[in-house]
Protein backbone atom coordinates (compact mmCIF):
# COMPACT_ATOMS: atom_id res chain seq x y z
CA UNK A 1 0.00 0.00 0.00
CA UNK A 2 2.96 2.41 0.82
CA UNK A 3 4.89 1.38 -1.89
CA UNK A 4 1.63 2.33 -4.71
CA UNK A 5 1.30 5.49 -2.67
CA UNK A 6 4.99 6.42 -3.36
CA UNK A 7 5.16 5.31 -6.66
CA UNK A 8 1.68 7.49 -7.46
CA UNK A 9 3.69 10.12 -5.74
CA UNK A 10 6.78 9.76 -7.97
CA UNK A 11 4.59 9.13 -11.22
CA UNK A 12 3.41 12.68 -10.31
CA UNK A 13 6.23 14.49 -9.37
CA UNK A 14 8.14 13.01 -12.68
CA UNK A 15 5.36 13.22 -15.25
CA UNK A 16 6.36 16.42 -16.55
CA UNK A 17 9.55 15.09 -17.12
CA UNK A 18 8.80 12.23 -18.61
CA UNK A 19 5.78 13.92 -20.68
CA UNK A 20 9.01 15.97 -22.11
CA UNK A 21 11.66 13.30 -22.98
CA UNK A 22 8.39 11.12 -24.19
CA UNK A 23 7.88 9.07 -21.35
CA UNK A 24 8.73 5.44 -21.65
CA UNK A 25 6.48 3.68 -23.52
CA UNK A 26 7.09 1.04 -26.24
CA UNK A 27 6.27 3.59 -29.22
CA UNK A 28 8.30 6.58 -27.37
CA UNK A 29 11.30 4.32 -27.27
CA UNK A 30 11.38 3.06 -30.68
CA UNK A 31 11.07 6.26 -32.04
CA UNK A 32 14.38 7.22 -29.60
CA UNK A 33 15.88 3.71 -31.59
CA UNK A 34 15.02 5.35 -35.05
CA UNK A 35 16.44 8.57 -34.57
CA UNK A 36 19.60 7.16 -33.18
CA UNK A 37 19.66 4.77 -36.26
CA UNK A 38 19.73 7.73 -38.27
CA UNK A 39 22.69 9.63 -36.92
CA UNK A 40 24.29 6.73 -36.69
CA UNK A 41 23.80 6.32 -40.66
CA UNK A 42 25.60 9.50 -41.19
CA UNK A 43 28.69 9.01 -38.66
CA UNK A 44 28.94 5.78 -40.68
CA UNK A 45 29.21 7.67 -43.76
CA UNK A 46 31.64 10.35 -42.52
CA UNK A 47 34.40 6.67 -41.80
CA UNK A 48 33.64 8.05 -38.08
CA UNK A 49 31.40 5.87 -35.78
CA UNK A 50 32.36 5.18 -32.25
CA UNK A 51 32.80 1.95 -30.69
CA UNK A 52 30.50 3.64 -27.28
CA UNK A 53 27.97 4.30 -29.74
CA UNK A 54 27.12 1.35 -31.46
CA UNK A 55 27.18 -0.58 -27.86
CA UNK A 56 24.61 1.96 -26.23
CA UNK A 57 22.27 1.36 -29.79
CA UNK A 58 23.02 -2.67 -29.25
CA UNK A 59 21.81 -1.84 -25.75
CA UNK A 60 18.60 0.21 -26.41
CA UNK A 61 17.58 -2.77 -28.48
CA UNK A 62 18.31 -5.01 -26.72
CA UNK A 63 16.04 -3.85 -23.85
CA UNK A 64 13.33 -2.88 -26.73
CA UNK A 65 13.21 -6.37 -27.15
CA UNK A 66 12.85 -7.48 -23.55
CA UNK A 67 10.36 -4.59 -22.67
CA UNK A 68 12.04 -2.17 -20.37
CA UNK A 69 11.09 0.52 -22.54
CA UNK A 70 13.05 3.14 -20.07
CA UNK A 71 16.39 1.74 -20.97
CA UNK A 72 15.34 1.15 -24.06
CA UNK A 73 14.48 5.13 -24.68
CA UNK A 74 17.90 5.75 -22.39
CA UNK A 75 20.46 4.37 -24.12
CA UNK A 76 18.76 5.32 -27.22
CA UNK A 77 19.65 8.72 -26.04
CA UNK A 78 23.05 8.44 -25.10
CA UNK A 79 23.55 6.27 -28.61
CA UNK A 80 22.26 9.50 -30.31
CA UNK A 81 24.57 11.62 -28.45
CA UNK A 82 27.45 10.02 -28.98
CA UNK A 83 26.74 10.23 -32.94
CA UNK A 84 26.16 13.22 -32.52
CA UNK A 85 29.36 14.04 -31.21
CA UNK A 86 31.43 11.61 -33.74
CA UNK A 87 29.84 13.41 -36.73
CA UNK A 88 30.63 16.85 -35.29
CA UNK A 89 34.18 15.88 -34.99
CA UNK A 90 33.86 14.29 -38.18
CA UNK A 91 32.78 17.68 -39.56
CA UNK A 92 35.25 19.77 -37.78
CA UNK A 93 37.73 17.37 -38.96
CA UNK A 94 37.02 18.36 -42.83
CA UNK A 95 38.96 21.21 -41.77
CA UNK A 96 41.77 20.69 -39.39
CA UNK A 97 43.19 17.69 -40.81
CA UNK A 98 45.19 19.50 -43.11
CA UNK A 99 47.22 20.96 -39.99
CA UNK A 100 48.48 17.86 -38.82
CA UNK A 101 49.88 17.64 -42.84
CA UNK A 102 53.76 16.87 -42.88
CA UNK A 103 54.55 19.55 -45.06
CA UNK B 1 27.03 15.03 -15.93
CA UNK B 2 28.73 12.72 -18.62
CA UNK B 3 26.76 14.36 -21.32
CA UNK B 4 27.60 17.76 -20.31
CA UNK B 5 31.33 16.76 -20.61
CA UNK B 6 30.31 15.24 -24.22
CA UNK B 7 28.51 18.35 -25.34
CA UNK B 8 31.51 20.17 -24.12
CA UNK B 9 33.74 18.07 -26.19
CA UNK B 10 31.46 18.72 -29.48
CA UNK B 11 31.25 22.16 -29.26
CA UNK B 12 35.29 22.31 -29.07
CA UNK B 13 34.98 20.31 -32.23
CA UNK B 14 32.79 22.80 -33.98
CA UNK B 15 34.83 26.00 -32.59
CA UNK B 16 38.06 24.78 -33.30
CA UNK B 17 36.89 23.59 -36.99
CA UNK B 18 35.01 27.10 -37.68
CA UNK B 19 38.40 28.86 -36.79
CA UNK B 20 40.63 26.85 -39.29
CA UNK B 21 37.87 27.16 -41.74
CA UNK B 22 39.50 30.24 -43.44
CA UNK B 23 42.33 27.72 -44.90
CA UNK B 24 42.12 27.39 -48.64
CA UNK B 25 42.14 24.29 -50.22
CA UNK B 26 45.44 22.88 -51.05
CA UNK B 27 46.26 21.21 -54.79
CA UNK B 28 47.01 17.49 -54.71
CA UNK B 29 50.82 17.06 -55.30
CA UNK B 30 51.84 13.43 -54.35
CA UNK B 31 55.31 14.04 -55.10
CA UNK B 32 56.30 16.74 -53.08
CA UNK B 33 53.84 15.25 -50.10
CA UNK B 34 56.40 12.28 -50.26
CA UNK B 35 59.33 14.31 -50.36
CA UNK B 36 58.26 16.40 -47.51
CA UNK B 37 57.10 13.46 -46.15
CA UNK B 38 60.22 10.76 -46.14
CA UNK B 39 62.40 14.51 -45.64
CA UNK B 40 60.36 15.06 -42.41
CA UNK B 41 61.67 11.94 -40.95
CA UNK B 42 65.04 11.71 -42.07
CA UNK B 43 65.70 14.90 -40.35
CA UNK B 44 63.36 14.00 -37.22
CA UNK B 45 65.91 10.34 -36.88
CA UNK B 46 69.34 11.37 -38.48
CA UNK B 47 70.46 8.08 -37.40
CA UNK B 48 68.07 5.98 -39.48
CA UNK B 49 68.89 5.24 -42.53
CA UNK B 50 65.82 5.29 -45.57
CA UNK B 51 65.60 1.73 -46.14
CA UNK B 52 65.45 1.22 -42.40
CA UNK B 53 62.66 2.02 -41.57
CA UNK B 54 60.50 -0.78 -43.12
CA UNK B 55 61.82 -2.76 -40.17
CA UNK B 56 59.48 -0.02 -38.02
CA UNK B 57 59.67 -0.68 -34.23
CA UNK B 58 62.92 -2.22 -34.53
CA UNK B 59 64.88 1.19 -34.71
CA UNK B 60 64.21 2.46 -31.53
CA UNK B 61 64.09 -0.20 -29.42
CA UNK B 62 67.07 -2.59 -28.55
CA UNK B 63 65.42 -4.62 -26.67
CA UNK B 64 63.17 -5.51 -29.39
CA UNK B 65 65.50 -5.46 -32.05
CA UNK B 66 67.56 -8.10 -30.02
CA UNK B 67 64.67 -10.06 -29.74
CA UNK B 68 63.62 -9.97 -33.34
CA UNK B 69 67.60 -11.56 -34.47
CA UNK B 70 66.99 -14.28 -32.11
CA UNK B 71 62.68 -14.45 -33.64
CA UNK B 72 64.53 -14.51 -37.13
CA UNK B 73 67.09 -17.75 -36.86
CA UNK B 74 63.38 -19.35 -37.50
CA UNK B 75 60.94 -16.65 -39.18
CA UNK B 76 57.56 -17.48 -37.61
CA UNK B 77 56.10 -16.05 -41.09
CA UNK B 78 58.21 -19.56 -42.92
CA UNK B 79 55.18 -21.87 -42.65
CA UNK B 80 52.80 -19.05 -44.00
CA UNK B 81 55.11 -17.98 -46.86
CA UNK B 82 55.04 -21.75 -47.95
CA UNK B 83 51.46 -22.99 -47.38
CA UNK B 84 50.98 -19.55 -49.75
CA UNK B 85 53.85 -20.79 -52.38
CA UNK B 86 51.90 -24.17 -52.83
CA UNK B 87 48.78 -22.35 -52.82
CA UNK B 88 49.72 -20.15 -55.56
CA UNK B 89 51.00 -22.84 -57.78
CA UNK B 90 47.76 -24.63 -57.36
CA UNK B 91 45.81 -24.64 -60.54
CA UNK B 92 41.92 -23.50 -60.20
CA UNK B 93 39.08 -26.31 -60.56
CA UNK B 94 39.20 -24.79 -64.29
CA UNK B 95 42.49 -25.37 -65.09
CA UNK B 96 43.74 -21.63 -64.77
CA UNK B 97 46.00 -20.45 -61.63
CA UNK B 98 46.88 -17.06 -59.96
CA UNK B 99 49.49 -16.51 -62.40
CA UNK B 100 46.99 -15.91 -64.87
CA UNK B 101 45.57 -12.92 -63.71
CA UNK B 102 49.26 -11.09 -62.80
CA UNK B 103 51.45 -9.37 -65.02
CA UNK B 104 54.88 -11.64 -65.16
CA UNK B 105 52.85 -14.39 -63.40
CA UNK B 106 52.58 -12.39 -60.51
CA UNK B 107 56.05 -12.75 -59.30
CA UNK B 108 58.03 -9.60 -58.76
CA UNK B 109 54.96 -7.37 -58.73
CA UNK B 110 54.51 -6.48 -55.28
CA UNK B 111 55.76 -3.55 -55.12
CA UNK B 112 53.43 -1.98 -57.42
CA UNK B 113 49.88 -2.17 -55.65
CA UNK B 114 47.86 -0.65 -54.42
CA UNK B 115 47.60 0.29 -58.06
CA UNK B 116 44.59 2.82 -59.45
CA UNK B 117 42.48 0.91 -61.79
CA UNK B 118 41.26 3.18 -64.62
CA UNK B 119 38.35 0.70 -65.32
CA UNK B 120 36.68 1.01 -62.06
CA UNK B 121 37.94 4.15 -60.85
CA UNK B 122 38.99 2.41 -57.69
CA UNK B 123 42.27 1.67 -55.91
CA UNK B 124 43.16 -2.05 -55.87
CA UNK B 125 45.03 -3.62 -53.46
CA UNK B 126 47.01 -6.60 -54.03
CA UNK B 127 44.61 -8.36 -51.78
CA UNK B 128 41.72 -7.49 -53.45
CA UNK B 129 43.34 -7.72 -56.92
CA UNK B 130 43.50 -11.86 -55.46
CA UNK B 131 39.94 -11.67 -54.75
CA UNK B 132 39.68 -10.53 -58.30
CA UNK B 133 41.32 -13.53 -59.70
CA UNK B 134 39.60 -16.02 -57.71
CA UNK B 135 36.00 -14.49 -58.51
CA UNK B 136 36.96 -14.65 -62.25
CA UNK B 137 37.64 -18.24 -62.23
CA UNK B 138 34.55 -18.96 -60.21
CA UNK B 139 36.25 -18.79 -56.83
CA UNK B 140 34.73 -17.60 -53.35
CA UNK B 141 37.04 -14.04 -51.69
CA UNK B 142 38.80 -15.18 -49.07
CA UNK B 143 38.99 -13.01 -45.68
CA UNK B 144 41.05 -9.72 -45.85
CA UNK B 145 42.75 -9.81 -42.64
CA UNK B 146 43.94 -13.31 -42.01
CA UNK B 147 44.29 -17.08 -43.33
CA UNK B 148 44.84 -18.18 -47.19
CA UNK B 149 44.96 -14.44 -48.20
CA UNK B 150 47.75 -13.54 -45.92
CA UNK B 151 50.17 -17.03 -46.70
CA UNK B 152 49.58 -16.37 -50.54
CA UNK B 153 50.64 -12.44 -49.80
CA UNK B 154 53.76 -13.44 -47.85
CA UNK B 155 54.16 -15.70 -50.96
CA UNK B 156 53.59 -13.07 -53.67
CA UNK B 157 55.38 -10.39 -51.15
CA UNK B 158 58.32 -12.45 -51.00
CA UNK B 159 59.47 -12.55 -54.70
CA UNK B 160 59.89 -8.78 -54.36
CA UNK B 161 61.73 -9.04 -52.01
CA UNK B 162 64.14 -5.72 -51.59
CA UNK B 163 62.46 -4.24 -54.76
CA UNK B 164 61.59 -0.62 -54.38
CA UNK B 165 58.34 0.43 -53.82
CA UNK B 166 56.88 1.80 -56.27
CA UNK B 167 52.90 3.04 -56.64
CA UNK B 168 51.96 5.14 -59.03
CA UNK B 169 49.12 8.00 -58.63
CA UNK B 170 48.66 8.86 -62.38
CA UNK B 171 47.67 12.36 -63.34
CA UNK B 172 43.66 11.08 -63.30
CA UNK B 173 41.17 12.96 -61.16
CA UNK B 174 39.45 9.64 -59.97
CA UNK B 175 43.23 8.39 -58.77
CA UNK B 176 44.24 11.85 -57.21
CA UNK B 177 40.58 12.10 -55.32
CA UNK B 178 41.74 8.48 -54.01
CA UNK B 179 44.99 9.31 -52.78
CA UNK B 180 44.17 12.54 -51.06
CA UNK B 181 40.94 10.74 -49.28
CA UNK B 182 43.84 8.33 -48.18
CA UNK B 183 45.67 11.04 -47.00
CA UNK B 184 42.99 12.93 -45.50
CA UNK B 185 41.99 9.70 -43.61
CA UNK B 186 45.25 9.06 -42.50
CA UNK B 187 45.61 12.86 -40.76
CA UNK B 188 42.02 13.41 -39.32
CA UNK B 189 41.65 12.65 -35.77
CA UNK B 190 38.81 10.03 -35.06
CA UNK B 191 36.99 7.93 -32.65
CA UNK B 192 36.27 8.57 -28.98
CA UNK B 193 39.61 9.44 -27.99
CA UNK B 194 40.11 12.18 -30.84
CA UNK B 195 43.45 10.91 -32.31
CA UNK B 196 44.56 10.26 -36.58
CA UNK B 197 46.81 7.87 -37.36
CA UNK B 198 49.51 10.74 -37.60
CA UNK B 199 48.61 11.44 -33.79
CA UNK B 200 50.39 8.15 -32.93
CA UNK B 201 52.84 7.36 -36.02
CA UNK B 202 54.18 11.17 -36.44
CA UNK B 203 53.69 13.15 -33.69
CA UNK B 204 54.73 10.47 -31.11
CA UNK B 205 56.85 8.01 -33.42
CA UNK B 206 59.79 6.17 -31.90
CA UNK B 207 57.62 6.87 -28.32
CA UNK B 208 56.44 3.80 -26.46
CA UNK B 209 52.90 3.15 -25.50
CA UNK B 210 52.04 0.58 -23.18
CA UNK B 211 54.95 -0.81 -23.82
CA UNK B 212 54.83 -1.05 -27.67
CA UNK B 213 57.07 1.33 -29.66
CA UNK B 214 54.69 3.26 -31.82
CA UNK B 215 56.62 2.77 -35.47
CA UNK B 216 57.05 5.89 -37.84
CA UNK B 217 54.68 6.19 -40.09
CA UNK B 218 57.66 5.79 -43.20
CA UNK B 219 58.09 2.64 -44.07
CA UNK B 220 55.40 1.20 -42.26
CA UNK B 221 53.79 -0.51 -45.09
CA UNK B 222 56.61 -2.41 -46.16
CA UNK B 223 56.76 -5.44 -43.96
CA UNK B 224 53.51 -6.58 -44.64
CA UNK B 225 52.15 -9.27 -44.24
CA UNK B 226 53.30 -10.47 -41.13
CA UNK B 227 53.72 -12.00 -38.17
CA UNK B 228 52.60 -10.71 -35.17
CA UNK B 229 52.81 -12.79 -31.38
CA UNK B 230 50.68 -10.91 -30.02
CA UNK B 231 48.14 -12.25 -32.98
CA UNK B 232 49.84 -15.87 -32.41
CA UNK B 233 49.20 -15.56 -36.69
CA UNK B 234 49.49 -13.46 -40.14
CA UNK B 235 47.99 -10.40 -40.62
CA UNK B 236 47.78 -8.44 -43.64
CA UNK B 237 47.76 -4.08 -43.42
CA UNK B 238 44.13 -4.31 -43.16
CA UNK B 239 44.11 -6.34 -40.14
CA UNK B 240 46.41 -3.67 -38.63
CA UNK B 241 43.99 -0.70 -39.59
CA UNK B 242 41.02 -2.54 -37.94
CA UNK B 243 43.12 -2.78 -34.75
CA UNK B 244 44.80 0.80 -34.73
CA UNK B 245 41.13 2.08 -35.52
CA UNK B 246 39.93 0.50 -32.00
CA UNK B 247 42.28 1.68 -30.14
CA UNK B 248 41.05 5.05 -30.63
CA UNK B 249 37.69 3.54 -29.78
CA UNK B 250 36.53 3.99 -33.51
CA UNK B 251 34.09 1.43 -35.40
CA UNK B 252 36.56 0.25 -38.30
CA UNK B 253 36.05 0.23 -41.80
CA UNK B 254 35.18 -2.46 -44.03
CA UNK B 255 38.03 -4.67 -44.76
CA UNK B 256 37.41 -4.14 -48.67
CA UNK B 257 35.93 -0.37 -48.27
CA UNK B 258 37.60 2.75 -50.11
CA UNK B 259 38.40 4.09 -46.89
CA UNK B 260 40.86 1.39 -46.48
CA UNK B 261 42.04 0.95 -50.22
CA UNK B 262 42.76 4.89 -50.20
CA UNK B 263 44.59 4.94 -46.89
CA UNK B 264 46.98 1.93 -47.83
CA UNK B 265 47.46 3.61 -50.98
CA UNK B 266 47.93 7.24 -49.82
CA UNK B 267 50.57 5.28 -47.23
CA UNK B 268 52.26 2.88 -49.64
CA UNK B 269 53.07 6.56 -51.82
CA UNK B 270 54.49 7.51 -49.16
CA UNK B 271 56.85 4.72 -48.91
CA UNK B 272 58.01 4.62 -52.32
CA UNK B 273 62.09 3.79 -52.95
CA UNK B 274 61.76 1.99 -49.62
CA UNK B 275 62.64 -1.84 -50.22
CA UNK B 276 59.79 -4.14 -50.13
CA UNK B 277 60.65 -6.28 -46.98
CA UNK B 278 57.68 -8.20 -46.40
CA UNK B 279 56.53 -11.04 -45.02
CA UNK B 280 57.77 -9.38 -41.63
CA UNK B 281 57.84 -10.26 -38.08
CA UNK B 282 56.55 -8.49 -34.80
CA UNK B 283 56.19 -8.84 -31.62
C1 LIG C 1 46.75 5.48 -30.10
C2 LIG C 1 47.89 5.38 -30.97
C3 LIG C 1 47.69 4.81 -32.34
C4 LIG C 1 46.93 5.32 -33.35
C5 LIG C 1 45.99 6.51 -33.28
C6 LIG C 1 47.18 4.50 -34.51
N1 LIG C 1 48.06 3.51 -34.22
FE1 LIG C 1 48.92 2.25 -35.51
N2 LIG C 1 49.98 1.38 -34.02
C7 LIG C 1 49.94 1.76 -32.69
C8 LIG C 1 50.79 0.88 -31.91
C9 LIG C 1 51.00 0.96 -30.42
C10 LIG C 1 51.39 -0.01 -32.82
C11 LIG C 1 52.45 -1.06 -32.52
C12 LIG C 1 52.13 -2.32 -32.00
C13 LIG C 1 50.75 -2.52 -31.42
O1 LIG C 1 50.53 -2.23 -30.24
O2 LIG C 1 49.89 -2.95 -32.13
C14 LIG C 1 50.84 0.33 -34.14
C15 LIG C 1 51.19 -0.32 -35.31
C16 LIG C 1 50.80 0.06 -36.58
C17 LIG C 1 51.28 -0.51 -37.80
C18 LIG C 1 52.32 -1.62 -37.92
C19 LIG C 1 53.72 -1.05 -37.91
C20 LIG C 1 54.78 -2.08 -37.87
O3 LIG C 1 55.88 -1.81 -38.37
O4 LIG C 1 54.56 -3.17 -37.34
C21 LIG C 1 50.62 0.11 -38.82
C22 LIG C 1 50.78 -0.15 -40.31
C23 LIG C 1 49.73 1.08 -38.23
N3 LIG C 1 49.87 1.04 -36.87
C24 LIG C 1 48.88 1.90 -38.94
C25 LIG C 1 48.02 2.83 -38.36
C26 LIG C 1 47.05 3.61 -39.10
C27 LIG C 1 46.88 3.58 -40.60
C28 LIG C 1 46.38 4.38 -38.20
C29 LIG C 1 45.21 5.29 -38.44
C30 LIG C 1 44.03 4.64 -38.90
C31 LIG C 1 46.96 4.09 -36.89
N4 LIG C 1 47.92 3.13 -37.02
C32 LIG C 1 46.56 4.71 -35.72
C33 LIG C 1 49.24 2.83 -32.18
C34 LIG C 1 48.39 3.65 -32.89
Amino acid sequence: MRKTAMMAVAAIMFAPLMAQAGGPSKANSAKAIASAAARIKIAAGMNDQWLATLAAFKAANAAQAKGDFALAQSKAMTAATLANLSIQQASAQKKLWVNEVIK
Amino acid sequence: MRLIIMALMGASFALFGSLASARAATPINPQADMKAFQGYFLKRFPKVPLAAYVNGPYNFSKSEADQWKQIMEFPPYQFALDTGKSVFNTKFPNGKDYASCFPNGGVGIAQNYPMFDPKTGRVVTLGIAINRCRVANGLKKLKLTTGPMADILAYMTSTSDGKPINVVVPNNPKALAAYRAGKEYFYSRRGQLNFSCASCHVQEAGMHLRGNVLAPALGMTAAFPLYRSKWGNMGTLVRRFIGCNKKVHSVPAKPDSAAYRDLAYFLTYMNNGLPVSGPGARP
